[in-house]
């Protein structure tokens, strides 16, 4: 690859899609939270449940915590500017369990009336956690981060599970805390096992410089939403041009699997994909990955190749050759998408594909485009 | 006295408090970034109508009709309707409309404790 210095192989790509198969949904997120992210996470999961057709209860309980959780990090994310330690956010679908983590840098002296408030709710069961909710509204005042010091306590009534956490060290002043809560049944995973899901996913996006990570269902529906997020994720640069780039590039691979994602599993409607994005000094990288036909490999090969090894002329003949060839009814996008990326970041089109069984192949495409 | 209104965002609710009218209204959603900014106007404007209510001291309602509120919002609405408490020393009567929307037993059991916690007349009230 020209230079692109992507940490992230379609290899792996492959192994993170297979980790999270089974689940409907999986966001991660790391970097800067504003309420504006916040609703886009939001809405994207409200979405998600209403495909999944979850009940009204559990929706209000899931968006409950996480609100919480999201604020929670919006209020405490300003301990730390060093980019690897940035606030971390996942929420998964596990079948209707609903699995909250998140992560963020606390400063070493809030840690031991933390842990000692975590524990202390986690002792409790729902009548005490009622009595100990109103004797906070009563007692307590708000405090300098304008907490009032309910939200830990109601997550924890109206999750119904124990909250997870842990501390790791990160210097003298500073740690890391990994929080996670689960809403509605329990999944009898042992608590430990829990934690260090969220510990590996982290670490694996902080070693790949990963700022987000979507995998579930895409869906025209969706897509605003994924994409208000994604552009979040690539927001570090004030460069307008580079933004207007990667927006774009996003909108071609996004509607790429709307339109030409195939569905393994026939059970489930939808198009299962996922898209990652990455970023380094240089550029930021954009990754999706999807099953398609295998009948559909040799003709998708074909069309990236010629892309990939045509020069500028050739691209802008390529252009006005489909741009001017009629729209075929039933025909799904123009075929103009890969032109367009190639065009516009200069970089070439890097796919890989991977053999799944006799009738699908799994593909990644990964986009490079340069600050 | 100046009413105080402020109008609905997607994570603030209305806030309608006119001197006089039958009833203040809180009405909404509430899960604001930072809900000091959202309700410490009421909780002063509240002070200043106890004290200086030029029209005839009497009943002082406020109709609360939340679709959703936050760990951090149940706190001001506390402070909210302890304050109203205060009303009765200073010659008013108040009292509390608690309206949720039908099924939704969070902000119907947010209502009840708080019910609790305070001497006023309470009423909680479903709503379509």
């Amino acid at each position: 690859m020209q230079g692109t210095d992507n940490k992230i192989g379609s290899t792996t790509l492959y192994t993170l899609f297979k980790s999270f198969e089974n689940y409907s949904l999986s966001y991660v997120y790391k970097g800067i939270f504003n309420p504006t992210l916040t609703d886009k996470i939001l809405s994207l999961t409200e979405t998600n449940m209403a495909i999944t057709g979850e009940g009204s209860k559990t929706q209000k309980k899931v968006y409950f915590v996480m609100v919480e959780s999201l604020q929670n990090i919006t209020r405490h994310q300003d301990v730390t500017q060093d980019e690897e330690n940035q606030a971390f956010f996942v929420v998964q679908n596990k079948g209707g369990i609903y699995d909250l983590a998140s992560g963020n840098v606390i400063e070493k002296e809030h840690i031991a009336d933390l842990k000692l408030k975590l524990d202390k709710i986690n002792a409790m069961d729902s009548a005490q956690l009622k009595e100990y909710y109103k004797h906070v509204l009563e007692n307590t005042g708000l405090s300098v981060n304008g907490g009032a010091g309910l939200g830990l306590i109601e997550m924890a009534r109206r999750s119904g599970n124990k909250l997870t956490y842990d501390f790791e060290r990160l210097n003298d002043k500073l740690s890391y805390f990994y929080f996670r809560s689960k809403v509605s049944g329990d999944s009898g995973e042992n608590e430990s096992n829990r934690l260090n899901d969220v510990k590996l996913l982290h670490e694996f996006v902080q070693k790949n410089h990963v700022n987000m990570i979507y995998q579930g269902v895409f869906t025209h529906d969706n897509l605003k939403s994924l994409l208000t997020m994604t552009e979040g994720s690539v927001a570090k640069t004030d460069n307008v041009a580079f933004k207007r780039k990667a927006v774009n590039v996003m909108i071609e691979l996004l509607q790429n699997i709307c339109n030409h994602a195939a569905n393994i599993d026939k059970q489930n409607e939808g198009k299962p994909g996922i898209l990652v994005v990455s970023g380094n000094e240089h550029g930021c990288s954009i990754m999706s990955g999807n099953y398609i036909t295998k009948n559909t490999v040799d003709a998708f090969k074909t069309k990236v190749d010629k892309v990939n090894n045509s020069n500028n002329q050739e691209l802008d003949d390529l252009y006005s050759e489909i741009i001017m060839r009629e729209h075929e009814p039933g025909q799904k996008g123009a075929g103009l998408g890969f032109i367009d990326m190639r065009m516009k970041t200069g970089s070439k089109i890097d796919y890989s594909i991977t053999e799944v069984n006799n009738e699908f192949s799994f593909i990644s495409i990964t986009v490079f485009i340069p600050f | 006295m100046e009413p105080l209104y402020i109008q609905k965002t997607d994570s603030s609710p209305l806030i309608d408090f006119k001197p006089g009218a039958k009833e203040f209204v809180i009405e909404g959603e509430s899960a604001p970034e930072n809900a000091r900014l959202v309700y410490l106007p009421v909780l002063e404007w509240l002070e200043n109508y106890k004290k200086n209510a030029t029209e005839k001291k009497g009943n002082v309602t406020i109709r609360f009709s939340f679709d959703y509120l936050n760990s951090l919002s149940l706190k001001y609405v506390y402070d909210i309707i302890k304050r109203l408490e205060s009303f009765v020393e200073a010659g008013f009567t108040p009292s509390v409309i608690w309206d949720h929307i039908k099924d939704d037993e969070e902000t119907k059991e947010n209502g009840e404790e708080f019910s609790k916690l305070v001497k006023l007349d309470f009423k909680i009230r479903e709503r379509a």
